[in-house]
């Protein structure tokens, strides 16, 4: 049967954060799950979170599948795996999403999917499924979240789990 | 907010949280990836405007009883 386990945590505390790390990754687990909660200083109403690896931001590839209540996209976006709200939505509102790394200590290319959607209180609030990889064949050792612009407000967060199976 | 930029990180061997100093290089990707953004979300919203006018248009037609362009219909036909 298979097991979820928290792995860690990170916040950002007052002053924001340009960046969410999570390093030395434990390789006893089959995939990796990542909770995000995130808004950033961006002066619009969503931005794309960034994923990358092991330090590197080099042989990631993502498509998303978008959609926002009028229109819906499918759009080659690199390095993003999902959007975040910005900062002209209303106060105290955050982007929340799903991220998951199938056999991330594995020697194959990483496969990895996502869900994330953004809230405003208003017409525009998206919906967004990734199918992304990462192009190598070296273990995940450390995760890097960015905003594609500007930098975390205080009180994102992500939450890192580790499925086992069996 | 610091004028240095800053990254918090998480060690999952330990639980220990730092908060770090961006290097030089992550500073550059971060600039880089700013410019980045910006194209690539007016190409975003370029599509979804092109996509919402053939839409508006396709639908005027339709109730007209004029005649769609295929890029017109395209937006109809599954």
């Amino acid at each position: 049967m298979a097991t979820y386990q928290k792995i860690a945590s990170v916040s950002v505390g007052s002053g924001g954060s340009a960046q969410m790390v999570f390093s030395s990754i434990p390789a006893t687990f089959s995939d990796l799950i990542i909770h995000v909660s995130a808004r950033n200083t961006y002066a619009g109403i969503a931005d794309d979170i960034l994923l990358d690896f092991n330090g590197t931001t080099t042989n990631r590839t993502s498509r998303y599948l978008y959609g926002n209540g009028a229109s819906t996209l499918s759009v080659s976006v690199g390095r993003g795996i999902g959007l975040q709200v910005s900062n002209t939505a209303p106060a105290n509102l955050f982007g929340v999403g799903k991220i998951q790394i199938t056999q991330y200590a594995g020697s194959n290319y990483k496969s990895i999917s996502a869900f994330t959607v953004t809230e405003n209180s208003a017409a525009t609030a998206y919906a967004v499924a990734t199918s992304a990889i990462w192009s190598s064949t070296a273990a995940i050792t450390s995760i890097e979240m960015t905003p594609s612009t500007g930098t975390f407000m205080e009180h994102s967060s992500a939450d890192l789990y580790g499925i086992k199976n069996s | 907010m610091s004028d240095v930029l800053t990254k918090v990180v998480v060690d999952c061997s330990t639980g220990e949280s730092q908060v770090l100093p961006l290097t030089p290089e992550e500073i550059a990707q971060r600039e880089a990836d700013a410019i980045a953004f910006a194209a690539a979300e007016a190409e975003r919203q370029a599509q979804v405007d092109a996509l919402a006018a053939l839409k508006a248009s396709a639908k005027a037609k339709l109730v007209a009883g004029e005649p769609l362009t295929a890029e017109e219909a395209d937006t109809l036909v599954l």
